[in-house]
């Protein structure tokens, strides 16, 4: 016997593949509360407030990718079957085995998304199986987003995004906080900055500051003050000046060239 | 006198035939177009391939022929001077000066040699032996230094001077091929020289002997043999060109097929009938509309022939594509045409507007839960076009290169400098956090301009 699904979540950025998607879920379970998110926060928020028995997720969303998500997802306690969904397959196979998670391509198939729910429903039916499942998507998952060259970050509300290394343009520490700076947004990480720096390329990231590490390609100037002290200035659209402490004046002369 | 005739035309053709040969060779080796540098070549080629290795094959030529000559008249002597003259002077017209003064100051040394070891039968490596000249003690060599204005001798130098002259003025100068008749001045001078030294160093009545006798059939045969050498660097010129033409051709067809397979992608028509299934649901008139869109938007990219088209033809292809990706990505997707009305008939290569879009929704819009806004702006100033695609959207620390920015922006680029060559221009410009533009330059050209 199988159990009856209750709650699915559509988790996709183009309104009309979501209606199309949620017009065929309800037209194979009428009864199914079909909800809909836009971006990869929007879903997490929802299924953080719990009961989805199915998630369906885009691969290409703005924010992260449908990976991404659900490798955030995954973590929760007894999480959503996930279902991919992608306009083409060379975009979804990405180093993680697909015959684990399901998935679907557009234009939706209504056959496939009825072999889709299928599976879920028996994998629901049995708590072994779900855990089984889980714990097997999340292995092939993180392999797949090993070598990536990408940090876990927060948002404000909690939200955890996958930032690739290239994206940040610098990180400071205030009030026991690390922060790192994109071009959208600021995030902070759990990370300390002596860990942080650890972890990102020394090629391209600078410690300039106990407080202060940045990406070499964004610094656009340097203002000396004294022969001991300095200023940086960054290339984002604000020229934020990040200053540079003695101690690290050194090695940012080497690579300026002074 | 016939005799002679024959034996200069024989020699000098058999020994340009050996040259051009081994030239021709060395160049195809080493992709060097065609047999006379070009003038833009002559500045771009390295020390190497210009001077050493040019010495070496005129070198094996020079000891290929000693060799020949020496089997077919057991003597050297006499028709070293003449074949000698031929290696020197194409080495220089073909090669360059480097390559043809080292030639003269080979043959010049070998035939000092051979004329300082008073046996003209002897084999090379001999004579080399009984000249005092390389015996290492500079007072001989002073004492015979007579033989460096011995009419054969002093032949050698002059002709790769004479060479030199014709190849810095024609080439470097004037920057433009031989002419054809350039082999009878070469051959007057050269002869002119000897019949000079000969004058000097013989007198009078010998020089004239020699003048009717030899002069003649070899500046003849010396004529003949660069004439010979500007006709078929010529041929091999064009045949070069004709070549590249050839490979321009491909290059562009195979641009345009890749261009055809990047907009028919799948991955853009599976979301654009994604879109229209969804819409069919809440909104059929725009579903209907949609797909309208989408068969005229693939009707012009498959079905149009012409390589340029107006800009307003453009625009509306562009249009189609916008309508697709609005649907898809709803209000997330803004997007502002400001094209001057005076652009709208302006000429350029068909599909230039929307892989510059598409680039942009994908850098700029696309990768943000926000979406953004992508600006389309044309404007003609001083007979160039110019157009603008801005997004303002993430941008990049360090500006993208066209190469670096998707495959679509360096197919455009491609395809408008196969149209335009220098000029055109594409640059990209991006700030971090602000946004990208990329602004593409074109000389303007109007409907009227085009064949139908």
């Amino acid at each position: 016997m199988s159990a009856s699904l209750q709650q699915i979540l559509i988790v996709e950025d183009e309104p009309p593949s979501r209606d199309m998607l949620a017009s065929l879920i309800n037209t194979l379970k009428p009864n199914v509360d079909v909800q809909l998110a836009g971006n990869g926060k929007d879903a997490f928020d929802r299924v953080l407030g719990g009961g989805f028995d199915i998630a369906f997720l885009d691969i290409d969303l703005p924010d992260q990718s449908g990976i991404e998500l659900a490798e955030n997802l995954l973590k929760l306690s007894s999480p959503p079957i996930l279902v991919f969904a992608t306009a083409s397959m060379q975009h979804a196979i990405r180093g993680f085995e697909l015959n684990i998670a399901d998935y679907i391509v557009k234009p939706f198939q209504i056959h496939r998304i009825e072999q889709a729910l299928d599976r879920a429903e028996q994998i629901l039916a049995s708590k072994e199986a779900h855990t089984e499942y889980t714990e097997s998507l999340q292995r092939a998952l993180n392999e797949g987003l090993q070598g990536l060259n990408k940090i876990w970050a927060e948002r404000d509300n909690g939200g955890r995004v996958l930032i690739s290394h290239d994206q940040i343009g610098w990180a400071s520490a205030r009030d026991k906080t690390v922060y790192i700076r994109t071009a959208a947004e600021e995030l902070t990480v759990r990370l300390t900055l002596d860990a942080l720096e650890g972890e990102l390329p020394d090629n391209t990231f600078l410690r300039v500051h106990r407080s202060h590490l940045i990406n070499i390609n964004l610094a656009r100037e340097v203002i000396p003050w004294d022969s001991h002290s300095m200023t940086l200035i960054m290339g984002d659209k604000d020229n934020t000046e990040i200053p540079v402490s003695r101690k690290y004046a050194k090695s940012l002369k080497r690579i300026v060239g002074w | 006198m016939f005799d002679q005739f024959a034996w200069a035309i024989g020699m000098f053709t058999q020994t340009a035939f050996v040259v051009l040969t081994v030239a021709y060779v060395l160049r195809n080796k080493f992709q060097l177009k065609s047999l006379v540098f070009e003038h833009r070549e002559l500045e771009q080629i390295g020390r190497v391939k210009r001077v050493l290795l040019p010495a070496l094959v005129l070198l094996l030529v020079y000891l290929f022929e000693l060799q020949w000559l020496w089997l077919a008249y057991g003597d050297i002597d006499s028709s070293a001077l003449d074949w000698s003259v031929v290696v020197i002077l194409l080495g220089v017209l073909i090669i360059g000066p480097e390559a043809g003064l080292l030639a003269g100051v080979m043959a010049t040394i070998i035939r000092a040699v051979i004329m300082l070891s008073n046996n003209a039968d002897l084999l090379i490596v001999e004579a080399f032996e009984k000249t005092p000249l390389l015996r290492f003690d500079p007072r001989l060599w002073l004492e015979e230094s007579w033989i460096f204005f011995e009419p054969g001798v002093a032949i050698l130098p002059a002709s790769a001077l004479l060479s030199c002259f014709v190849f810095w003025y024609w080439r470097i100068r004037q920057r433009r091929d031989y002419p054809v008749w350039i082999g009878l001045p070469l051959a007057l001078g050269v002869q002119l020289t000897f019949v000079v030294f000969a004058t000097l160093q013989w007198g009078r009545e010998a020089a004239a002997v020699y003048l009717r006798g030899e002069s003649l059939p070899a500046g003849f045969g010396l004529a003949l043999a660069v004439t010979a050498l500007v006709i078929v660097s010529r041929a091999s010129r064009l045949e070069y060109e004709r070549r590249q033409t050839q490979q321009a051709e491909l290059e562009s067809a195979r641009h345009q097929l890749q261009f055809l397979n990047a907009q028919i992608n799948p991955h853009f028509l599976n979301n654009a009938l994604s879109a229209i299934g969804g819409l069919m649901i809440k909104s059929p008139e725009k579903a209907q509309a949609l797909l309208g869109n989408l068969g005229d938007y693939f009707r012009d990219i498959c079905e149009q022939h012409q390589s340029l088209v107006t800009m307003e033809s453009d625009l509306q292809v562009m249009n189609r594509y916008v309508e697709i990706e609005k649907a898809r990505l709803a209000e997330r997707l803004q997007v502002n045409v400001n094209v001057d009305a005076d652009c709208l008939n302006v000429t350029l290569p068909r599909l230039t507007l929307q892989p510059l879009v598409e680039n942009a929704i994908q850098h700029g819009v696309a990768p943000r839960s926000s979406g953004g806004l992508v600006t389309i702006s044309a404007a003609r100033r001083n007979g160039v076009l110019e157009v603008l695609v801005t997004d303002d959207g993430n941008g990049f620390m360090k500006n993208p290169t066209v190469d670096t920015f998707g495959v679509g922006l360096s197919n455009i680029h491609a395809r408008l400098k196969h149209h335009y060559g220098n000029a055109m221009k594409l640059e990209i410009n991006s700030a971090w956090g602000v946004g990208t533009t990329v602004r593409v330059e074109i000389p303007v050209e109007h409907t009227d301009e085009i064949e139908p």
